[in-house]
This record gives structure tokens, sequence and C-alpha cells, in this order.
């Protein structure tokens, strides 16, 4: 569903990420790891829409990305510039849902796809009986106030998603980094989007928070399936959470080698962690993140039969 | 008006003492400023001298001359209703088209890199004239009365209103708006959203500045030509050697600069208080 093809993109003269070619599917979630100024980033934004790249192309769903794509969301490593401080956590949240609601008020079918709670749709419904019968100033004022409503019904339901379904009316600087970060993934999660980007997102928090937050991740995907690319320097967390590991090189970035991780679902971070399939899958990632060539001992692919077998 | 308890320097976030400290603190500033008073009072009185008035003397004038009037006016008197709120009409409406203008044009300047290419040049001439030496145009161009004042105001105030926010909005943090890209917020969204909020410390602070500023062009513009307000009053304070309404109009202005702070202070409270909250970081 997403291909990138020979994506290259340059910063005057210098190279940040070169020829790289990747394909994701469906409801996969891929993670981009790399030592640290490899374009990792770069890379990001790039599929993202937010960045034009140099050469080479993004294609969404058969669509070549040329701008931000419709239903994409991204959750960026620093919350503190990514969620507004002037607005409450729900508000927070309901942000994107401006955009789609906006786009949608003269596509009916957009706004119904963009709701999953029944009520919410039931609302919706509603709002477009209205917006059909009458074009007076009262009803163009009721449908604000009762799409407004709607709006903050699907924020609600995110947040309650993420754990923080009292956290509503708070202050995004009232909350810790950890709950922070959870509030963007509800944002994220409350434009429905098709395809999910992470840049380093749980990179400023906490060890203990980040493995909760791994864990929400795993388990909003394991819901919804949603295709997500994550971007990380952790070598842990993209074995941890990815179906696939993709490996970059050093500036300029370009794919060194792709592992599949065939770790059982659901994962855990001690049992899975304990693994020797986790161990050496870990230890092959480190390797190709260093660049050092792996001892003749270790089994250079993935042996398919190790890989149900307990740690002792 | 720099020693104002809600806005001095003190009781900046960064400084702000105990909750104990604070009420010492405030104990000391009225103390002062009742030593000054009284200090006032006796020197005065004690020298006799007709040009300068005792506080008191002037305190009783002021409110004899605006505030002595009858409930149904809210105490203000002919005298007040007949200068001191054509004067206060005129400073804020000028006061107020300026910050609209200002923050419209600053914000647009601000995110327009060619806009500002062209308007820049022109925005920095224009704040480097002296306000007050452009009063004899306007007087000029619309004669004695509210429009020409009410213009020196506007041209007055409006340059750190838009210097301010042609600053604030083109250094809204990055962060800020690749987020608003990243989820493709509507051009108008993006504006009300997130520009003006994230700019909305530094328009404050030009606001401020203008406002003491309107201020100064108030009484200025009434100098230069006006059939009342309290500028005029001065006027004929002036010319008829009324040495006690001289004092009463420059007490009313520090009081008047004093109040209408105050009042800012608590409008940006309220609109920046996301700006005074810890960061918490981690």
């Amino acid at each position: 569903m997403l291909e990138v093809t020979s994506l290259t993109r340059a910063f005057g003269n210098h190279l940040a990420i070169a020829d790289i070619s990747m394909q994701v599917a469906e409801g996969e979630l891929v993670t981009i790891v790399g030592p640290s100024g490899c374009g990792k980033s770069t890379l990001l934004r790039c599929v993202a829409g937010l960045l034009p790249p140099t050469s080479g192309q993004v294609v969404l769903n058969g669509v070549p990305v040329t701008r931000v794509p419709d239903r994409l969301a991204v959750v960026f490593q620093d919350y503190s510039r990514s969620l507004y401080p002037w607005l409450s956590v729900a508000a927070n949240v309901a942000l994107p849902l401006l955009a789609a609601t906006r786009r949608g008020s003269d596509r009916g079918s957009r706004r119904g796809r963009a709701v999953r709670d029944p009520a919410v749709r039931d609302r919706a419904a509603s709002q477009r009986a209205v917006s059909q019968r009458a074009v007076s100033q009262r009803a163009v004022s009721q449908r604000a106030v009762s799409q407004r409503a709607a709006r903050r019904a699907v924020a609600l339901a995110a947040l309650e998603s993420v754990g923080l379904g009292g956290f509503a009316d708070r202050y995004p600087w009232q909350l810790s980094g950890g709950m922070q970060q959870r509030v963007a993934i509800a944002r994220a999660l409350a434009c429905e989007p098709v395809l999910l980007l992470m840049d380093e997102p749980f990179g400023a928090v906490d060890a203990q928070t980040r493995e909760d937050l791994e864990d929400l991740l795993l388990r909003v995907q394991a819901e919804r399936h949603i295709t997500t690319l994550l971007v990380t320097h952790d070598i842990d967390e993209s074995v941890y959470a990815g179906d696939r590991v993709i490996v970059l090189t050093r500036g300029p970035g370009r794919v060194r080698a792709e592992v599949a991780v065939d770790l059982p679902a659901p994962r855990d971070q001690i049992t899975t962690k304990e693994r020797r399939e986790f161990a050496r899958l870990r230890a092959e990632v480190s390797r190709l993140v260093r660049g050092t060539p792996a001892p003749a001992s270790a089994p250079p692919e993935i042996s398919p039969p190790e890989i149900f077998q307990q740690a002792p | 008006m720099s020693a104002l308890p809600a806005t001095g320097p003190a009781t900046t976030a960064a400084a702000r003492p105990r909750a104990g400290g604070r009420t010492y603190l405030l104990l000391a500033r009225l103390l002062v400023l009742a030593a000054a008073i009284a200090g006032w009072q006796l020197g005065t009185t004690a020298a006799g001298n007709p040009y300068f008035l005792p506080p008191a003397q002037i305190a009783s004038g002021m409110y004899h001359r605006w505030f002595d009037g009858p409930a149904s006016h809210l105490w203000l008197t002919a005298d007040a209703t007949a200068n001191l709120l054509p004067s206060l009409g005129r400073m804020l409406s000028g006061w107020a088209i300026a910050a609209v203008a200002g923050v419209a044009l600053g914000v647009a300047i601000g995110r327009l890199p060619l806009l500002a290419d062209l308007a820049e040049s022109l925005v920095h001439f224009g704040r480097a004239v002296p306000p007050p030496a452009l009063v004899p145009v306007f007087l000029f161009v619309f004669k004695i009365g509210t429009p020409m004042e009410v213009a020196a105001i506007i041209f007055g105030v409006i340059w750190p209103v838009l210097v301010n926010s042609i600053d604030g909005a083109r250094h809204v943090d990055a962060g800020y708006t690749e987020t608003a890209r990243a989820f493709r917020l509507p051009p108008a969204q993006r504006l009300t959203r997130v520009i003006l909020p994230g700019a909305a410390p530094k328009i404050c602070a030009g606001l401020r500045l203008s406002l003491a500023l309107a201020l100064v062009m108030m009484i200025i513009s009434e100098f230069a030509g006006s059939t009342n307000g309290i500028g005029n009053e001065m006027l004929t304070a002036q010319s008829t050697f009324d040495i006690s309404l001289m004092w009463q109009v420059i007490g009313l202005l520090g009081v008047l600069g004093i109040v209408l702070n105050a009042l800012f202070a608590v409008a940006e409270r309220r609109v920046l208080a996301w700006q005074r909250a810890p960061r918490a970081t981690s």
C-alpha cells in the first residue's frame, strides 16, 4: 500500500538520504532504524509529503504523494512542540478532525468514514439531513454546534482508547511527558489514518514509560491494523515493535538491510525479550546498524524452526 | 506607572516569591507609596508655594471636578462627560483600530515572505518617525476634531503592534506549523488556532506598549487642537493660570495609565495562561 522508489533528498550539497526503496504492506508495522544522522526523519517527512524529494517518489495506495495525503497521521518526537499548549487536550485531539469535517462537508461519504462510534455517526447523519434541508443562518450555526459536539465525541473516544479518558479538559502542560505522547497518539488515531508515521515517538520519555507506550502502540495496532512506519534509533524498540526492521546506513541514508521479525504476538516486554530469537534479532540489527560483520558462528539468516523456541 | 504591583518586574514568573513573601512585598510597596505621598503632602504644605499643591488638595479637586456626579451617571460630573469620556473614547477607538490593523498587517507580513520583502523597509521607516511629528500633518488633513485626533492616535500607536506582530508571526515554533501541515489544517484554522495563539505573547507585548503610547498620543493630539477632552482642559488651565486644574489633569492621567495597564494585564493573563505554566519535559 506504500511504495517508496529510489527516494533521494539533498539539502544543498548535503545528501540526507540516497536511493531508498521500500514497500510496506497493508496493516504492517515497519520500523526504520539507523545511526543518528542517517536521514531517518528526512525519510519520514518525504513519505508524509511534508518535504518534496529531490528525486524518486512515494506512492500511497496507487497515488503519488505530492502533498500531505488525506488520512495520514504523524506522531512527532517532541510532543511539547507538536501539542498546542493553548488548546485543551480534547481540542488538540479534535484538531485534525477539523480538516476532515471541513473537507467532508460537501462530500457526505468522507464524514461517515471518519466516525466509528455509532452514536456519533447518528449525529453526523442528522447533521447531514439538516444541511440538506435548510440554508438559513440558524441551521448553519446549529450544524456548527453539532459538528463541534461530534468532533469532541470522537476526541473523547480516542482519548479513552489510550487510557486518558479523564484528562480531556486538562492542558497538555499539566500532563507528564508520557501522557502528552499518549495525547499525540490519540490525536493520530482520532482521524482514523490509513497510514501512521511515527518519528522517534518514544525518544523523549523515560525507559518505563517508553515500554508502556510501545505496548500501547502494539495493542492499538492489533485492534485497528493501521499501516505504521516507526522511525527509531533504539534497536530493542525496532525489533520489539516491528513486523519488519529496515536498517539504514550512516548518512547519506541508504537501505542496508531488511530484517523480518517473526516474534509471536501478542508481544510482552518481559517474555518476548527473554526469547533467544529476540536476542538474536537484536544482535543482528545491532551489527547492521554499526556496520560490523557477523561472527562466523552466528546464523546469518533467520532460521524458522527457532522462532517458537522458548528461552530456557 | 512602572512600579505598579500587578505588572512590576518583581512578580514575573521566574522571580515570584512564596505566598507569604508576596504579602510582605505588597505591604512594603504600599508603605513606600504611602511614604512618598506623605512626604509630598508635608513638603508642599510646609513650603506653601502656590505652584506646588499638596496631593490631598489635588485629589479632592479631582474628585469634585470629575467624580462627584449623580449615581445615575455613574458618579461622573458634567465636566467628566464633556471631557473625560470623549478623550477616552478617542483613545480606545484609536488603539482598537491600530490593534486590529496592526495585528492583521503584521501577521500577513510575518507569514508571507514576499510581502515582508516589499513592506519591511516601509515599516522601519514608519516606526522611525516620532509620532508627534505627524500631528501637524493630520491637523492639516482633517482640521481640528475627533477624526484628526483618532488618526493621530492610530498612526502613533500602530508601530509597536505591527513590529511585534511581524516578529511573533514569523517566529511561531516550526514544530507547531509542521504539525498543522501534517494534519492538513485548512488555512483559516491554521491562522486562528496555530499562528495567532503562537504569536500571541509578542502581540500582547506590542499591544501593551501601544496602550501606554495611546495615552501619550491622546494628550498630544488634544494639545495640538481640540474643542474638548482632557488635553483641552490642560490647555485651558495653561491659558488661565489654573494651577489646581493643571495638577488635577496630571493626576488623572497617572490614574488612567495605571488603570488601563492593570486592566490590560488582567486580560493578558487570561489569554496567555498557557504561557506562564511550567513546561513539564519528562
